[in-house]
């Protein structure tokens, strides 16, 4: 149990031990031996073997398990590498001259980046939209908040398996719905350009709880007065919202913008449950960035090329993220 | 925030709207997962089953071994849970509350690979794996899930708020580094370890592509893998893969019921620090 | 003591002819499956081997195809595959080369090479240097599949005879409804899942062109393109495609339900598959009367060829009772089960298969191919996954594309590039011969 002592007096305490300490110190400075001791008594107070002991295994994991694969990736994309063959030779940059030409990893990435940017800024516009609108019935937002989080906790798998048998083109209830008011039924996962739309659809419903909530946060946090202020200066709400709500979000506004673009740019598993091609209901081969990454690695066993093409993947992340970051900053 | 009357009627419109969009697959599913076969093709479709059947529950369970593989799913998270909560609060403590030299370059290696997602370095993982011929184990499925960057960085942020003089007094009291990460740090951070251990939970039960890639025999198959896979069989019958998605999210759906407050209030203090 | 030792060595002889019990033997084997329908008849393989193995666990886990291909790929070279290898022809060498099967006792091999019992373009799969590797087990051949309510409602006699007719009775098979969207396929085309659908495209292919897209090459392990040679008949069988899924004459849609599922349902009044399709729809569809024919000539007369091979794993412990249980597999009982729950067509002509087919007369399509049809085997390729998931895109793609109707030139130019792709694929895996 934690000694019972009032605040005051462990300073008080404190400042005791350290004054002891310096008057003990002064009297051995010049002596090597005492520098010495100075040294090992330093140690004992920051606790050096401490954090060598406890953060020691845990950065050792680090590297393991992150810092060695990422650059280990980088290094495999100069060979031609197949797990089972012996004949690994360094190709150089060919993997990378090779994926110039890679029509379908271009496609993937044409994807990928238009998917990421409607997902992005549809689901922070409608989740900022809606924390706004939630903080003026504040009494009952957390249960709307509540609602909205269910999908967020809901595994990618399961929800895009909800959402097939939803887009289904013959049975599905979307097309239940548009037949019921008189319009066409949609090829929701089989037509190759209203694809991407479905997508998008099923990863905003996904995440914009999140976001919703971690929006709430910040405009809880925003000081009454500020807004009252305004208000009494006749500011309309739209204007409020402006020049005072906004920019005191700035910061949390590049947070979740970088956040999603990671999140959305590397989406795999909604694309995989909701293309894979049962025979007997076909769906568009909607390709993206990692899926492509997998079915050259695992599939075909191109691990070299597939490493390249994870390299082209980390470039675009730090690329989008630096990109957000210097568009904020400079916004000040 | 704001008062105007014709902003709350839109609030109360627009949020409800919205949060009916967000429920009522669910229920969609649940529904199909309890209809007959028939039932489920019918045109127009029926919103209740006239005849539920819990048919499709039984094969999914029984034929599918789904049990199984919610066990293995459990399994992982847990473990993964335990292992990124143990890593996470140490090396938070010690970034948080002791100066040592390379503290800043350390942490700053560690943060820079938070942006960098999985999938960008998995070829390397799955190698490591299938050097040591450890393929198709509980242990390889957990391996690249017993650290997490961001876990490292929230429990510093959760401990920084810890006061130092707690910590000076119990040394002073003679007690060694180590009873004081476990008596003083782990028991008033509980609530952001929770907050914690909720996500890194969630986040190994619902890991995809890293199952997909070292399993190979489907006694190890995740809960995830096993929904995805089954739903890309020859033959699809919407009626079971219901079913099994019903089963794959009450585990989350439980954990989320009784830990909302934990995992609301983890949102809210990683929220404040972009 | 050497006289106690023959005695043992003698019981034991006898006791495996006389079928008793093994107890000696302990341990256990494992079996993966890349066609989970073949699960009974294992099954039943195992109730027998249980008997003269019954200390020895058998241990069967099934996959769907292209996962079991790729733990396959990785699990085996790390000496950690299962004992018994069910391998695909086109994989089988891949095994071979990699060194991974184990010899085959003498009187399984002198089976295979036995023109009685396996037919030679069979065994041509797994012999190398007159030497078998591996019993040629089944095989999946195609046929046209035509729902027979259906071809009577329309007035039609009966299955096309010809490549030409199939298109005109798609026409004719086909339904719309008021708005002029399909209702039913009058042919259910393969228009997803690239890998596959090179395969399916293929069944059209060759009856025009006489030969595969791809078949093997000069030396053994490489593959011919042979699209550029065939350009008129390969851009004669994409318009086809591409003119009955736009336009006047579509006859199929990628929004309606296809291929076995589509047909069990209705939703489809013929398609092109393997034998298997039989008991599926008696099981899924049992109101669908259907009749199935071989798949309609043109210049030329060819079945696909699926076949199945078992070989036993190198590094197996129990090589002996592995091939024991092989044995087994190829009894009366358990090939009967092959053919009637999963329709895969065994392949030992010494067999009598007189009493399924007295239940399921429709299989005798499959158990007994008219005598001018050529057997086709894809040919083995190292890169199989990778050229054939490239080129079904590039086919597949061709398919959606509208412009292409009455386009022979685009459509000679699509096929190149189906052409090209292949061969860049080969080529930069060593394995392109021309």
């Amino acid at each position: 149990m934690i000694p019972k002592k009032h605040v005051p007096d462990l300073i008080r305490d404190g400042n005791r031990f350290s004054d002891k300490i310096m008057r003990e110190q002064e009297s051995v400075r010049g002596n090597l031996a005492a520098r010495f001791q100075e040294f090992r008594d330093s140690i004992k107070r920051d606790h050096l073997l401490w954090v060598l002991i406890a953060l020691g295994p845990v950065f050792a994991l680090f590297c393991i398990i992150r810092v060695y694969p990422i650059l280990e990736t980088i290094r495999l994309s100069f060979y031609r590498y197949h797990p089972t063959q012996r004949n690994r030779p360094f190709i150089g940059f060919d993997n990378y001259w090779r994926l110039l030409e890679d029509e379908a990893f271009r496609t993937a990435l044409i994807n990928t980046l238009q998917f990421c940017v409607m997902a992005v800024i549809i689901t922070l516009v409608l989740a900022f939209a809606i924390a706004v609108l939630l903080r003026s019935i504040e009494k009952v937002a957390p249960v709307y908040e509540l609602l909205l989080y269910i999908p967020v906790v809901t595994p990618w798998v399961p929800a895009s398996v909800i959402w097939k048998w939803i887009f289904d083109p013959v049975h599905g209830i979307l097309n239940y719905g548009l037949t019921s008011v008189g319009l066409p039924k949609l090829a929701w996962l089989q037509d190759e350009h209203v694809i991407l739309y479905a997508i998008v659809l099923v990863s905003v419903w996904k995440m914009l709880g999140y976001f919703v909530v971690v929006y709430g946060v910040g405009l809880r946090n925003i000081p009454d007065e500020l807004l009252e202020a305004s208000e009494l200066d006749g500011a309309t709400p739209w204007q409020r919202l402006i020049y005072v709500v906004i920019p005191m979000m700035k910061p949390i506004i590049l947070f979740t913008v970088i956040i999603a673009t990671i999140i959305f740019f590397n989406v795999f598993a909604p694309v995989y449950v909701l293309t894979a091609s049962a025979q007997g209901a076909p769906a568009y081969d909607f390709k993206v960035v990692i899926g492509e990454i997998y079915q050259n690695a695992f599939v075909f066993y191109r691990m070299g090329y597939a490493g390249a093409q994870s390299v082209v993947l980390l470039l675009f992340v730090l690329t989008l993220v630096f990109i957000q970051f210097t568009l904020f900053r400079e916004k000040r | 925030m704001f008062r105007e009357r014709p902003i709350v009627l839109t609030a109360y419109v627009v949020c409800t709207i919205m949060a009916l969009l967000a429920v009522t697959p669910f229920f969609w599913v649940l529904m199909t997962a309890l209809k007959s076969n028939p039932e489920i093709n019918a045109w127009p479709p029926h919103v209740f089953p006239i005849q539920p059947t819990l048919e499709h529950f039984h094969r999914i369970l029984g034929e599918e071994n789904f049990l199984r593989y919610i066990l293995n799913s459990l399994i992982i998270a847990l473990s993964s849970m335990t292992a990124i909560l143990f890593t996470s609060s140490l090396a938070g403590f010690i970034f948080a509350k002791y100066k040592f030299p390379g503290r800043g370059v350390l942490f700053a290696i560690i943060l820079a690979t938070a942006i960098i997602p999985l999938e960008v370095y998995i070829i390397p993982l799955y190698l490591m794996v299938f050097g040591v011929k450890m393929m198709n184990s509980y242990l390889s499925l957990v391996f690249p899930f017993v650290i997490m960057t961001f876990g490292v960085f929230f429990m510093r942020q959760v401990i920084m708020s810890i006061p130092d003089e707690l910590l000076e007094a119990a040394r002073i009291d003679g007690a060694n580094e180590f009873w004081i990460y476990v008596r003083v740090v782990l028991a008033l951070s509980k609530s952001g370890l929770m907050a914690l251990g909720v996500f890194a939970f969630s986040e190994a039960w619902a890991n995809f592509i890293w199952p997909l890639v070292v399993v190979t025999t489907k006694d190890m198959y995740t809960t995830e893998l096993g929904l995805a896979t089954y739903q890309r069989q020859f033959y699809i019958e919407y009626g079971p893969i219901s079913a099994g998605a019903v089963i794959s999210i009450m585990p989350m759906l439980i954990v989320f019921a009784l830990l909302r407050r934990h995992i609301m209030k983890g949102i809210a203090t990683s929220g404040l620090r972009g | 003591m050497v006289r106690r030792f023959i005695l043992a060595a003698a019981c034991l002889l006898l006791s495996i002819q006389l079928g008793i019990a093994d107890e000696k033997t302990k341990g256990k084997i494992s079996i993966w499956l890349g066609y989970p329908e073949t699960l009974d008849a294992f099954k039943l393989g195992q109730t027998e081997f249980k008997k003269k193995y019954p200390n020895v666990d058998v241990e069967i886990l099934t996959f769907e195809l292209r996962e079991f291909e790729a733990k396959l790929a990785v699990s085996v070279p790390a000496g950690s595959g299962p004992d018994i290898l069910a391998l695909h022809d086109f994989i089988f060498p891949r095994y071979y080369e990699g060194g991974s099967l184990a010899d085959m006792p003498a009187d399984l091999a002198q089976a295979v090479n036995n023109k009685a019992i396996i037919d030679t373009p069979f065994r041509d799969i797994v012999t190398r240097e007159g030497k078998p590797w591996g019993l040629p087990w089944w095989s999946g051949r195609n046929g046209l599949f035509y729902n027979l309510d259906h071809l009577q409602a329309a007035g039609l006699s009966g299955p096309p005879k010809s490549y030409t007719e199939v298109w005109q009775y798609a026409e004719k098979l086909t339904q719309k409804n008021e708005k002029g969207e399909l209702t039913r396929a009058g042919i259910s085309l393969r228009l997803t899942g690239p890998s596959g659908g090179t395969q399916k495209f293929g069944y059209f292919y060759y009856q025009l062109a006489g030969v595969q897209m791809f078949e093997p090459g000069k030396k053994p392990g490489t593959v011919q393109v042979t699209i550029a040679k065939n350009i008129d008949a390969a851009a004669r069988v994409l318009l086809d495609h591409v003119e009955h899924l736009h336009g006047a004459k579509k006859s199929d849609d990628w929004a309606l339900k296809h291929d076995a599922q589509g047909f069990a349902s209705g939703a489809a009044s013929m398609f092109m598959r393997e034998s298997w399709v039989i008991p599926f729809v008696k099981k899924n569809g049992p109101d669908v009367k259907f009749g199935v024919v071989p798949v309609p000539r043109d210049k030329a007369f060819g079945a696909f060829n699926a076949v199945e091979v078992l070989s036993v794993n190198k590094d197996s412990k129990l090589k002996d009772a592995a091939w024991d249980f092989i044995r087994i597999l190829q009894d009366q009982a358990i090939v009967n089960n092959v053919l009637e729950s999963s329709g895969w067509v065994p392949l030992r002509r010494d067999r009598d298969y007189g009493s399924v087919l007295a239940k399921e007369p429709r299989f005798a399509q499959m158990t007994s191919p008219p005598s001018d049809q050529v057997q086709y085997i894809e040919a083995p390729n190292v890169a199989y996954e990778e050229m054939t998931t490239r080129v079904g895109e590039v086919i597949q793609a061709g398919f959606r594309d509208a412009s292409l109707v009455g386009n022979m030139d685009g459509a000679k130019r699509v096929m190149m590039r189906a052409h090209d792709t292949a061969v860049k694929i080969l080529k930069d895996n060593g394995n392109y011969s021309d």
